[in-house]
């Protein structure tokens, strides 16, 4: 009598399996038959055949079935990789260190409504100051059109000390912007005979103000030891696109033209062309090193929120500007096709989180191993 | 819930316009300060008819919040010993010019509380003492400015006429310059419009004013001719060269042409 539960058991079984089974049974009814003396009848060798030309087609398909699973598997791990390659994160942090002949800058609606180029507090000591753009000008005999220009004054005597030539200098003691409506401030490299200075011009809705003192000898009668030989005389602009060409008494000190001033958008270029000389761009989700800005490169930054300008100075007639942009949208570097510096998904995680990356993939190839060694064994 | 909010957009739109139309009753050449800013003050600056029948502004506003420039806030006629408004009087200011003009005579007090009272008057400005004798008597501790505008050479000038409480005239004139940090102003220097002559540099030694960020001093005018100058109060070149902004002063030896 049969058992019913080892026919159960036989239909669980793999076709591979039973056939094994099947083919081992008859080896050894083989095996005892020429123990006996008694040779295999053709028909068993035929059987043995069959069986084992049949095992082989089997195991055949069983080998295929595993390696779609193989190769499905490589290739939903490609894509994913690929994906994480190609798309890039929406938004990054940026700084920027561009050295430039001209910067444009479009000031956010929340800012302060004066402007004083130099350190906070100090006024500028000009060695020339010309103005252009003014809608009036006070006293009207300074600017009798909209353009005028104060010099430094010369003193009469041979004996000039340095000190004493910075003291007849102009003044620039304030540029008052309008604090509520849009303005844009181009900043850039002037040019006077054997001299580099600074031009601001800034155009908005509503007028812009800036206030010089310059220094005016006084009568023949005040020649008097004790009488005041020199007074600031103030003189006013005020335009809605007001330009200030500001060359500085003293060439050689670093001048800061703006620190810490919010902006919604820069542009490094002049009459169409890239302003950069060169530079870096510190990509924060993008690794540590620096991409190097060449000469020319057109830089395209925008983004989602403020920029904060952290630092624009004069420094030998050159530009330098230090920017930060917490949620930069847009970064391309590049003439015709430029170069998209956004960092991709798989830089953003390489950068997150490096270690627990190169763990996640270590282990996903010695889960794999492991997977292929124990199918193999089980068969 | 939506017939409650239809009825809080007309009781706020109602609240607004019944703001409006107070802060517009004010004359132009009042502090244009909407009233709701003015709300829990004792003697709100509000519309006063004169005693003449003029209509001027008085009372109390709420201290600016503002980092101005170094400026002149006011310029008086020097008059000798303290100069107190008696309560339930007729006060008087006065100027010497001789402009057909109207003055804006412009009143702001120092230190709290801050008085306010803006008229627009020729020849003098009379009018009661009771707010002024509540909340400021003391003149020493008022800015006063007169400004009339003149056009000079095709140019539109905001000229500044000292003012005096009561009547009398001195040729020496007071200025009190406001400035939030600190100053060492040492000239000023008069350059005259009209008439056209040389520009002059006089040495000025500051005081403290009535609160820590005002200064003071004195001027005499006796000695130049009736006319418009622009003063300018300034550091030495050979110190940074702060200025304050320019003022266009009416100067006029009353009795003289």
């Amino acid at each position: 009598m049969s058992n019913p539960n080892q026919g159960k058991s036989d239909r669980q079984k793999m076709p591979l399996e039973l056939l094994s089974e099947e083919m081992a049974r008859k080896r050894t009814a083989l095996a005892d038959a020429l123990r006996e003396g008694v040779p295999p009848s053709a028909e068993d060798l035929d059987s043995l055949e069959r069986l084992s030309k049949l095992k082989t087609i089997l195991s055949n398909n069983d080998n295929g079935g595993r390696e779609k699973i193989e190769i499905g598997f490589l290739c939903v791990t490609g894509l994913i990789l690929i994906g994480l390659m190609l798309a890039r994160v929406p938004s990054t942090a940026v700084d920027l260190d561009v050295r430039t002949t001209r910067v444009r800058l479009t000031l956010t609606d929340q800012r302060s409504a004066t402007v004083i180029p130099g350190e906070l507090g100090e006024i500028l000591l000009l060695k020339q100051a010309r103005v252009s753009g003014a809608d009036e000008v006070l006293p009207p005999i300074v600017g009798e059109s909209s353009s005028f220009e104060l010099k430094q004054l010369v003193s009469p005597t041979e004996t000039t000390t340095h000190r004493d030539s910075e003291d007849l200098a102009v003044r620039l003691q304030e540029v008052a912007i309008p604090s509520d409506s849009p303005l844009t401030i181009a900043v850039g490299v002037a040019y006077a005979a054997e001299s580099r200075g600074l031009v601001l011009e800034a155009s908005g809705s509503k007028p812009s103000t800036a206030r010089f003192g310059e220094v005016i000898p006084l009568g023949k009668e005040a020649d008097s030891a004790r009488a005041v030989r020199y007074a600031i005389s103030p003189v006013r602009a005020t335009g809605n696109n007001l330009v200030l060409e500001l060359f500085p008494a003293n060439a050689e000190r670093q001048l800061t033209v703006f620190r810490d001033m919010h902006v919604s958008e820069i542009r490094f270029e002049d009459s169409g062309h890239s302003s950069i000389l060169g530079g870096l761009a510190f990509i924060k989700s993008g690794g540590e090193a620096g991409v190097p800005l060449q000469p020319s490169d057109r830089l395209t930054i925008r983004s989602a929120g403020p920029m904060l300008v952290r630092e624009l100075t004069l420094t030998k007639g050159e530009l330098k500007a230090t920017l930060s942009a917490p949620r930069v949208t847009t970064l391309q570097l590049g003439e015709d096709s430029p170069r998209n510096l956004m960092p991709t998904l798989f830089e953003w995680i390489r950068f997150r989180w490096p270690n627990q990356l190169y763990a996640t993939l270590s282990a996903l190839a010695a889960l794999w191993l492991a997977t292929r060694r124990w199918w193999e064994s089980s068969k | 819930m939506t017939r409650f909010a239809t009825q809080t957009v007309i009781f706020v739109s109602i609240c607004c316009s019944a703001l409006g139309v107070a802060a517009q009753d004010r004359p132009a050449f009042c502090e244009p300060t909407p009233d709701a800013l003015l709300g829990g003050l004792q003697a709100p600056y509000a519309r006063r008819v004169a005693p003449d029948g003029n209509v001027y502004c008085e009372g109390l506003l709420r201290r600016p919040i503002a980092l101005p420039p170094i400026s002149v806030v006011s310029v008086k006629q020097d008059q000798a010993g303290n100069s107190l408004f008696p309560p339930d009087k007729v006060a008087s200011l006065t100027w010497c010019d001789d402009s057909p003009e109207p003055v804006h005579v412009q009143l702001r007090s120092f230190k709290p509380p801050m008085f306010a009272l803006d008229a627009m008057n020729r020849v003098k400005f009379d009018w009661r003492t009771d707010l002024i004798a509540k909340w400021q008597p003391d003149w020493s501790n008022i800015a006063a400015l007169g400004i009339r505008e003149a056009a000079i050479g095709g140019q539109t000038y905001k000229l500044v006429v000292p003012l005096r409480n009561g009547a009398g005239y001195s040729t020496s004139y007071s200025f009190v310059v406001q400035s939030k940090t600190p100053i060492h102003l040492s000239t000023a220097l008069i350059e005259p419009l009209q008439p056209s002559t040389q520009p002059e540099a006089v040495k000025v030694t500051f005081a403290s004013g009535p609160t820590k960020d005002t200064w003071t001093t004195t001027i005499p005018f006796a000695r130049m001719k009736s006319g418009v100058y622009r003063v300018t109060f300034e550091e030495g070149v050979e110190q940074a060269g702060n200025t304050t902004e320019p003022i266009y002063l009416r100067h006029k030896v009353c009795g003289a042409p």
